[in-house]
């Protein structure tokens, strides 16, 4: 940099010393002339000198003015010649790109590809990875609350947590400037036939002051409105959903909307895109104790056990996490004990709270899609790469064609600077056209990733914007100067007489086949690469769709029902009469749905697997405590009694709950096995008893085992789970009705969706899905990877052979004379070929080995997001090596072809 | 717009700028006019367009040499003329000033304007009718 300023003024003083030189040449030339006419007038020399200066006027000052002035002009003049010859080298490159039509389009489409994907894959990352989420003010401050109980085990985070842990950490105002607390819910909007489906989030009040969000209208809750109390309805609407059914009327505040069968008044909208601190969309934020009955307020407090929320705090200034983090231990140990529990088992549990900021690169660690994304990162700049040495290649070819113009242009005397100038404008011309490309592809493509990685909200968005757009041209930059290099500096360093006396038959020197040959081999083990990855991907996919999940979805669907208009929660407090109606609406239901023809069987149930599930505590007689696995519980169903038959699990031992498990009839229960071989270890659990709730309730019978099913993940730990029948099931009423079909689950799903919908007037919007359309989220990482991996495999694969087909073909061209004479004298067709396309082979061929080492090393980072498979496995390279075999043949075919058919006579008349 | 015209744009963009930043005044402006007028009969070197001046007004016009060097550095600024070194017929070596293509359009222009003046300027000076006091 200094010697760059140091030049700059350098040059600034070699143009000042010469144009006054210039001034004072004239000058002196105009006294001296003035002079000799005064003389010839017949003046002696002395007063014609006088005269002179005279005449003049002041020559000092005039000389220091003309000075300034003509400096001024020569910089000027230096400007305009730079901006001359940056239009001449334009107009050059532009002639150069037009004049070989078909090596632009191939290089800008190559390029366009390259970069395209480069910028749609960084538009995701951005989102997922760089971006913390929109509208959150300063959100390294914002932390989510988790817990982990590290004496009982400590791998697992507990982030859902109850509202007595949020009202714990409520009374720290010295550490935390506001505690929202959130719960997702499904609501409908509406009523009768025009019931539709929405996406509610209830919070409190200090839930926006903590993420410091203001909203484009109108207002947030107030702490009346959300706070522990019930007040009357209100909402404020998400910003899509706004502009989607309400047109973006600005006129809504104040209107009032049916949701869950409720008016609710709008009293605000979110700003666009706001989706709190998570990623999924959010249709009305409602208020944190929406729908709840002041009874079910007032025991809110006393479910410390009933994890269902979210809780998010503001750290006061100068609080740092940590500290915040110890305040809201003690904090928590303090409640708990409030409510009863002893030193002892305080310590037993030694519950740890862990506070993680906002910021994605925290937040978001652990999300699988955003690892997924990193890799994706990582993949398509290996596109990128492979893209420039494809794009490398053609300048090559090209640049071999070109050395005799080069040549011509040193013998006239064009300075090498300029020269590689020219070159480099060229390459640079090119990647930004291919840039351009890039980003309509970006456009395409990132709407397509963002749509299967990212939620709706955020796919809203457009796919391109500003930071797409910089990177995008940043890309081009590199790609750019990446594959301008190289071509530039062999042109420059070729042999100038050589090259003249070449002409137009220039040959490949064996420098810059060499590169040519290199580049290939890059090219090969960049594909190689991503073969691998892909097989890595699809066979982790296949695996992990053979993993048993303990229940068959494939012909059962199920529908999550509201019937009292209330947000669905286990614990409703509702009064005795409201429970029974429901449960009896529920049962007509299960009716209904199993009236249908082509239903089998159907069920109710609080809950559907995948759907999330309730824990509970329990107590097991002739036991200090209960034992559970890592992943927490134990999670307990209350079903009915064809569940089991309805999702198809297994029974081990024992039987089903049937129509006698009533609730005046003795009290049972069904634990899976897990739980069985937890609790009564190489006993026969059925017979036991287990007490649900305290040590002082009653016993209820394990009646059965049922094998274990999955929670909330395909790959996760056992975990202890226990049935109980939903007609003992006192304070719990059912929320999903469940069915299973002979035929296809997908036809009957709209009929059973009609029959259940008319069957009971004023029914909330019945929302039937397969039971599969709850699991395929679940394997989105893996189906992303393969699907991912896959495509870029592809793109790289048509690259490289493409790069292979160019080089071969360009040899050939090349070379036609020396064919013409090798035939001439005798060589067979096959030795010929065997020639042509043997070093483009053994390029390939090296690149393959080189690729599986490459992908050998690099398996580490992968190996966490595979499952249960391993580079070692043979069907991988089964898969990759005739691939590229093949590939490499086909690419390799008809520039062997077409040197198999070099005609000699015409060959050699060809000079 | 092709990268070229881009190129073209800017220039004269520059350009311009630099031409609107420098208002003239009258007096100025009649010097370039003048020097512009001796170039148009050939190129010229500074010498020889003082001494045009000084032989078409028989040296009634009170210019300094220097003034003309201005004008001449002016108009190379503005680009409506272009010097280059040469050799007189002495042999000797002299700056040589030839009017530009925009020279020659500033003179056409320049020179329409101060005819049009003086003959209003003359027009309201002339008396129309013979003063009766005079007589």
């Amino acid at each position: 940099m200094r010697r760059r300023i140091t030049r700059g003024v350098d040059l600034e003083l070699d143009r000042r010393d010469a144009v006054t030189r210039d001034v004072d040449d004239e000058i002196a030339f105009h006294l001296r002339a003035r002079v000799e006419q005064l003389v010839a007038q017949g003046y002696s020399r002395e007063t014609a000198e006088a005269l002179a200066v005279a005449r003049f006027g002041p020559v000092e000052a005039s000389r220091r003015e003309l000075v300034t002035s003509a400096t001024a002009r020569s910089r000027h003049m230096h400007v305009v010649d730079r901006l001359e010859a940056l239009r001449y080298d334009l107009s050059h490159s532009l002639r150069q790109l037009a004049r070989s039509r078909l090596f632009s389009a191939a290089v800008i489409v190559t390029l366009g590809l390259g970069i395209g994907a480069n910028a749609a894959v960084f538009g995701a990352i951005d989102q997922l990875l760089l971006r913390p989420p929109a509208h959150v003010v300063d959100p390294g401050r914002v932390v989510t609350v988790a817990f982990r109980d590290l004496h009982r085990d400590a791998s697992h985070v507990q982030r859902v947590l109850s509202f007595p842990i949020y009202k714990d950490l409520q009374r720290e105002r010295g550490t935390f400037t506001a505690v929202g607390i959130s719960r997702g819910v499904a609501v409908d909007r509406g009523s009768g036939a025009d019931v539709k489906p929405m996406t509610g989030l209830l919070a409190n009040a200090a839930y926006f002051r903590a993420l410091g969000t203001r909203p484009v209208l109108g207002r947030f809750f107030s702490d009346d409105e959300a706070g522990d109390a019930s007040s009357a309805p209100v909402t404020v609407l998400g910003y899509d959903f706004w502009q989607r059914e309400l047109g973006g009327d600005t006129g809504v505040l104040g209107r009032r909307l049916v949701i869950s069968g409720t008016p609710h008044t709008v009293i605000g909208v979110a700003p666009e895109a706001f989706t709190g601190a998570g990623l999924a969309a959010v249709d009305a934020w409602l208020p944190l104790t929406d729908g709840m009955s002041a009874a079910t307020i007032a025991s809110l407090a006393t479910q410390r056990q009933t994890y269902a929320y979210s809780v998010l705090a503001r750290l006061a200034p100068g609080v740092s996490p940590l500290v915040a983090a110890a305040v809201a231990t003690a904090a928590l140990e303090r409640g708990e004990r409030a409510d009863g529990l002893t030193d002892a088992q305080l310590r037993e549990q030694g519950r740890n709270v862990e506070l993680t900021s906002l910021l994605p690169r925290e937040a978001r660690r652990d999300v699988p899609e955003a690892r997924v994304a990193e890799l994706l990162g990582a993949v398509s700049l290996l596109v990128l790469l492979l893209t420039c040495a494809n794009v490398m290649n053609l300048q090559l070819a090209r640049g071999i064609r070109r050395r005799r113009e080069v040549a011509v242009r040193v013998a006239l005397g064009v300075d090498r600077a300029r020269l590689l100038r020219q070159l480099a404008l060229d390459c640079l011309l090119l990647s930004l056209l291919g840039g351009v490309v890039g980003v309509f592809v970006a456009g395409v493509g990132g709407r397509f990733m963002r749509a299967t990685l990212l939620d709706r909200s955020v796919a809203a968005l457009s796919s391109v914007d500003s930071r797409v757009l910089a990177f995008s041209i940043a890309a081009a930059l590199f790609t750019g100067v990446l594959t301008g290099l190289i071509p530039a500096f062999d042109a420059l360093r070729s042999d100038l007489l050589s090259a003249l006396k070449e002409g137009a038959r220039a040959t490949d020197s064996a420098r810059t086949s060499r590169i040519r040959v290199a580049l290939l081999g890059v090219q090969g083990a960049l594909t190689t690469v991503l073969l691998i990855g892909t097989g890595l991907f699809v066979l982790s996919l296949r695996r992990i769709e053979a993993v048993p999940l303990g229940f068959d979805p494939s012909h059962a669907a199920f529908a999550r029902l509201n019937t009292t208009g209330r947000h669905s929660s286990p614990f409703s407090n509702d009064t005795e009469e409201e429970q029974a109606r429901t449960r009896e609406q529920f049962r007509r239901l299960m009716d209904v749905a199993r009236a249908t023809p082509g239903v089998t069987a159907a069920a109710v149930a609080l809950t559907a697997p995948f759907e999330g599930g309730y824990a509970r505590g329990i107590a097991i007689p002739g036991r200090d405590s209960t034992p559970v696995t890592r992943e927490g519980g134990p999670y307990f169903n209350a079903v009915s009694g064809d569940y089991f038959n309805v999702i198809g699990t297994r029974i081990v031992s024992g039987r089903a709950f049937t129509a006698s498990d009533q609730a005046a009839a003795p009290a049972v229960l069904i634990v899976n096995e897990t739980a069985a071989a937890l609790w009564w270890p190489g006993e026969n659990p059925v017979g036991k008893c287990v007490r649900l709730g305290d040590p002082t309730d009653p016993c209820a019978t394990v009646v059965g085992v049922v094998e274990n099913t999955r929670r909330l993940k395909i790959v996760e730990d056992a975990f202890v789970q226990l049935f109980i029948p939903i007609d003992q099931a006192s304070q719990l009423t059912p929320s999903v009705v469940l069915f299973r079909t002979a035929g296809s689950v997908e036809n009957l799903i709209p009929v059973v969706q009609r029959r259940l919908q008319s069957a009971s007037a004023g029914l909330p919007y019945v929302n039937v899905r397969p039971l599969a359309a709850l699991i395929a989220p679940r394997m989105r990482a893996w189906t992303l990877g393969a699907a991912m991996f896959g495509a870029f495999a592809c793109l790289a694969l048509v690259l490289a052979a493409f790069g292979l087909y160019s080089v071969l073909a360009y040899d050939i061209a090349q070379r036609r004379q020396e064919l013409g004479i090798r035939r001439a004298l005798g060589a067979s067709t096959g030795a010929l070929v065997t020639q042509v396309v043997r070093r483009g082979l053994t390029a390939v061929g090296v690149g393959l080995a080189v690729g599986v080492g490459m992908a050998v090393a690099a398996h580490g980072v992968v190996a966490p997001l595979l499952f249960q498979t391993s580079i070692a496995d043979v069907r991988i390279y089964a898969l990759v090596v005739p691939t590229v075999a093949v590939v490499s043949l086909l690419a390799t075919a008809f520039p062997a072809w077409t040197a198999s058919r070099v005609n000699p006579s015409l060959a050699l008349r060809g000079e | 717009l092709t990268p070229c015209s881009a190129a073209d744009t800017l220039k004269t963009l520059y350009q311009e700028s630099f031409v609107s930043s420098e208002p003239l005044s009258v007096t100025k402006g009649t010097l370039d006019v003048v020097v512009l007028r001796a170039l148009a009969w050939r190129d010229m070197h500074g010498f020889e367009i003082v001494a045009w001046i000084e032989d078409g007004t028989a040296n009634a016009l009170d210019v300094t040499d220097a003034a003309v060097y201005q004008a001449l550095y002016r108009m190379e600024r503005r680009g409506l003329v272009k010097a280059s070194w040469g050799t007189t017929e002495h042999n000797r070596r002299a700056r040589y000033y030839r009017m530009t293509a925009r020279g020659r359009a500033h003179l056409r222009d320049e020179t329409r304007r101060w005819l049009q003046y003086t003959d209003l300027v003359t027009g309201l000076l002339r008396p129309a009718v013979p003063s009766p006091r005079r007589r």
